[in-house]
């Protein structure tokens, strides 16, 4: 791994039982970059990011964030990255200032700190208007533009984000791919996973294409598309399903 | 371990809680509200039951015969008692069927009986079952005794004789037990189970939600993400379980011993034979027992719920956890169970017999000591295993409920040293051993005994489970070989050190709150006597420095040293070591040299300085004790001899300084 390197991931694989999860998962992902995992429903996306993020442990293989390893010294990990799950659960009876304060309280910023980066992220992600409701009245989307909030409270070097857009509407999309664009341009590594093929295809710097807890291939969308010899994500996609399943 | 980070989660906890109107209702209104109106409801719904009852009339069979008519007059008088003839035959019938609720069989040679001045049998036949049935049983035999007087006075005047003709003596009863002493073993016998129940019931709804709630709500992965070591994270819900359930249990008591005194349920009469007030003292002890059962029950009742994966499967989960808690507490009220032996370590009964001690009389210090610490090692105990079971992917993060307790763990980083956890747990383990198993061997072999349970039970099991756990002794034990100035350092402290901590003790020990010494203490007193030096000094010196040492400053030491800062891991191993000997007058002087030795180990990387501490500072104190030596501050009350306390001073600064300096090149210090 270079010291450039925010996310290193080297032949991750995670067993449930007898099922093969994770198969020989390997990637980079550098600062300022944004690196969609692609992949349909079962595909390993979530098991992927949570080896990645230290809440599971790989069967096999090895990852380091920043140099640490996230399951070695998993505190430090957490510190460094900011992790949003797949379903943007929030606690329900609390504000999204309480809900900042304490997680931001928990990643040990100050109070002083936490105020002002609460009014950073308050103006960046549009919360005003409802950040002082109680998370359980607000609509999906302002509650996943808290979780980002959340995700960004300490001010990550790495963001790890589990289908940040999965049932939002088409303005909240937008809003919230925009957001990963501009967090990436104040240098951050983003790892996102998706299976919208539209928005990785917007957001994404690389691709990485898993299917059946493989890493079947990646790259720019345009080595995707020359590689597959198609002219659109979607195509280079199915491409590239149907040829791994054609594999003894 | 980061308190700021337990204290945010603890925060967070209760402003859940109390935002709650649910919560807040169940853990504040539905007290204030519920007990009131069933106590009174209750209360008023007897009371007219009882007087429906007394002033009803019953009816009574009787077998009509000659002679009877003083018995029938008397029936008759009685506005109470109606009496209807029937046949000797008829009698059970009659009163199964209920026509009658009592019956009276009198034998048809009565009348003869009575002219003759003999005696005649009379049966009174009446159900067991039926309370009214009872009731006019009671009647007619007050009525039959009223006629037996009679015919009793009337024999003795025909024969002239005195009425103390038939009472040769009488017995006078009288309960030496004071109307405090009665009021507090009525007492006994609910509160401790109202406590225990209410404690409970306050700590069910908590657990279930801050765990399986939480996975229910998808917050804990969340949760997970953040930075926060699994300790602090059940730190924090363990604490937020506890102050709901503190003060449920407070608010519920409080509203019934509202209703109890300003209901004025207590007769006047009966105050004069049973006193409910309790001192203060009592009430003070009785909130520090129940704090501790709370700790207890909110450890045992979230290390259960975080199994769930659902609210449901908690509540499921937790009912026979309920009844566990509650169900020692009825035995408790069985008679001749006492709070000795065996029984002083068994959690929960431990508590509900103090509690009900606490109630009936003054209670010895000592019993409230061990009972304190034995039942902070339990919920010690119980929060190890719900930080182990938050380390479980399977169960915190899967669809797996109590099933991923056996699935494998993915092996992380291979340590060499124990976890926290399980060091804290194998300690506790050794306690237990300690106590039952170690206390029959001294008793039983003596100077043997003492040997066999220090090597057997404290230094055995710490080394078979490093063992099979895989961990290095080495590093486990701190065993490696240490600089000779830091040893030099240990063995100058420990021909010191004893002599301000012995000041100590005897300050202690001419306070009025230290009780006199335990049994133990007095087998080893007698010990020291008896025994020849040699094997004094090998048995009560050195085994324990060796044994006592390896297991405090080696294993649990060694669990500390890379997750907290010094000063707070030579706290928690001093005060687990001073809590250790169950002794209240040796607590604070084993805790300071708890501490001292820990930082001693801590300073140096070694445990072999500790242990020479240790050994001499034993071996002088046993001197001392055996050769009685004459010195004044320690064997009377006399002040110190000056010299002699400014030498040892200054034989502890010089061993200070030698062990301040560290080992160059000492990664592991």
């Amino acid at each position: 791994m270079t010291m450039t390197e925010a996310i290193a991931a080297d032949g991750l694989v995670r067993l449930f039982g007898d099922v093969l999860a994770v198969d020989r998962v390997s990637l980079r992902v550098e600062p300022g970059e944004v690196y969609g995992l692609l992949g349909a429903n079962g595909a390993g996306k979530t098991t992927t990011l949570r080896m990645l993020s230290g809440l599971l442990t790989p069967t096999k293989g090895s990852a380091t964030i920043a140099g640490f390893c996230p399951i070695n010294d998993p505190i430090r990990v957490k510190r460094i990255i900011g992790y949003l799950t797949g379903d943007t659960a929030l606690y329900a009876r609390l504000t999204p200032r309480e809900t900042l304060q304490f997680f931001g309280g928990v990643s040990g910023s100050s109070v002083e700190t936490l105020d002002e980066r609460i009014e950073v992220l308050a103006q960046d992600l549009d919360l005003f208007s409802f950040l002082d409701r109680r998370c359980g009245t607000l609509s999906t989307g302002q509650r996943q533009r808290v979780a980002i909030a959340r995700a960004l409270i300490h001010d990550p070097q790495v963001l790890i984000l589990d289908e940040p857009t999965a049932a939002l509407d088409v303005v909240s999309a937008r809003f919230i791919n925009q957001r990963v664009r501009a967090e990436a341009g104040r240098g951050r590594a983003v790892l996102l996973s998706t299976h919208k093929l539209s928005e990785a295809e917007l957001v994404c710097d690389r691709i990485g294409v898993l299917h059946a807890g493989r890493l079947i291939h990646e790259g720019s969308l345009l080595e995707l598309q020359s590689e597959t010899g198609t002219s659109t994500l979607t195509e280079a996609f199915l491409a590239l399903v149907e040829r791994a399943e054609d594999e003894p | 371990m980061s308190w700021r980070n337990v204290r945010l989660l603890l925060r967070k906890e209760l402003l859940e809680v109390v935002r709650d109107r649910r919560s807040v209702f169940l853990m504040l209104v539905l007290p204030m509200l519920l007990y009131p109106l069933l106590l009174i409801v209750a209360a008023n719904l007897a009371e007219y039951q009882v007087r429906k009852v007394e002033d009803g009339k019953v009816l009574v069979g009787v077998t009509i015969t000659p002679g009877i008519d003083p018995f029938l007059s008397r029936l008759q008088e009685s506005e109470r008692l109606q009496p209807l003839p029937m046949l000797p035959h008829q009698a059970v019938d009659v009163l199964r069927s209920g026509q009658v609720d009592v019956a009276v069989v009198f034998s048809s040679d009565l009348d003869q009986a009575l002219r003759d001045e003999t005696t005649s049998p009379v049966q009174v036949l009446f159900d067991e079952t039926n309370e009214i049935s009872l009731l006019a049983a009671k009647r007619v035999e007050d009525a039959l005794d009223s006629w037996w007087e009679d015919l009793v006075e009337k024999r003795l005047e025909h024969r002239r004789l005195h009425r103390d003709f038939i009472h040769p003596f009488h017995v006078e009863k009288e309960s030496i037990a004071t109307p405090r002493q009665v009021g507090g073993h009525l007492l006994g016998q609910a509160v401790p189970l109202l406590i225990v129940l209410m404690i409970v019931l306050g700590a069910f709804y908590p657990a279930v939600e801050v765990t399986a709630g939480e996975k229910e709500r998808g917050t804990l992965q969340t949760l997970l993400t953040a930075p926060l070591m699994s300790i602090e994270i059940v730190t924090g819900k363990f604490l937020a379980v506890f102050v709901v359930a503190a003060v449920t249990a407070g608010a519920n008591i409080l509203s019934i011993v509202l209703v109890v005194a300003l209901g004025s349920m207590l007769p006047e009469q009966a105050s004069e034979i049973l006193d409910l007030q309790q001192p203060l003292s009592a009430i003070g002890l009785l909130g520090l027992l129940a704090l501790v059962a709370g700790l207890l029950f909110s450890s045992v009742m979230m290390t259960v719920a975080v199994l769930a994966r659902s609210t449901r499967e908690a509540q499921t989960y937790l009912t026979p956890v309920y009844l566990l808690c509650v169900l020692p507490v009825v035995f408790v009220q069985m008679p001749g169970v006492e709070l000795s032996g065996g029984l002083v370590l068994v959690p929960v009964i431990n508590l509900a017999l103090l509690m009900r001690d606490v109630l009936e009389g003054p209670v010895s210090a000592h019993d409230v000591f061990v009972v304190v610490v034995a039942t902070l090692m339990y919920t010690g105990c119980a929060l190890v295993a719900a930080a182990s079971i938050f380390r479980r992917e399977a169960i915190m993060l899967g669809d797996v409920g109590i099933g991923g307790l056996f699935t494998r763990v993915h092996a992380r980083e291979q340590s060499h040293v124990p976890r926290l956890g399980e060091a804290f747990a194998l300690v506790t383990l050794i306690f237990l051993l300690y106590f039952y198993v170690g206390s029959m061997l001294q008793v039983r072999f003596g100077v043997a005994g003492i040997v066999l349970s220090q090597w057997g039970l404290l230094l055995l099991p710490a080394l078979l489970i490093l063992r099979w756990k895989g961990l290095s002794l080495a590093r486990s034990f701190a065993w490696n070989a240490p600089k000779v100035r830091h040893f030099v350092g240990g063995v100058l402290l420990g021909c010191s050190l004893w002599y301000p901590l012995m000041l100590a003790a005897r300050w202690i020990m001419a306070g009025d709150v230290a009780p006199g010494p335990s049994a133990s203490e007095d087998l080893l007193g007698d010990l020291v006597s008896d025994t020849p030096v040699w094997q004094l000094l090998a048995v009560l010196a050195l085994t324990p420095a060796i044994c006592e040492e390896l297991l405090f400053r080696g294993v649990f030491l060694s669990s500390l040293r890379d997750r907290m800062r010094p000063i707070h891991a030579a706290l928690l191993c001093g005060f687990l070591f001073g809590a250790f000997h169950l002794s209240l007058v040796g607590f604070v002087p084993k805790t300071i040299l708890g501490i001292v030795l820990s930082l001693m180990v801590l300073q140096c990387g070694s445990v072999w300085p500790a242990i020479a501490f240790h050994a001499i500072h034993n071996g002088i104190s046993l001197l001392i004790v055996r050769y009685s030596v004459s010195l004044p501050g320690i064997v009377d009350d006399a002040a110190p001899v000056l010299w002699q306390l400014a030498l040892a001073c200054a034989a502890c600064v010089l061993g200070v300084i030698l062990l301040a300096r560290r080992p160059t090149g000492d990664s592991s210090s």
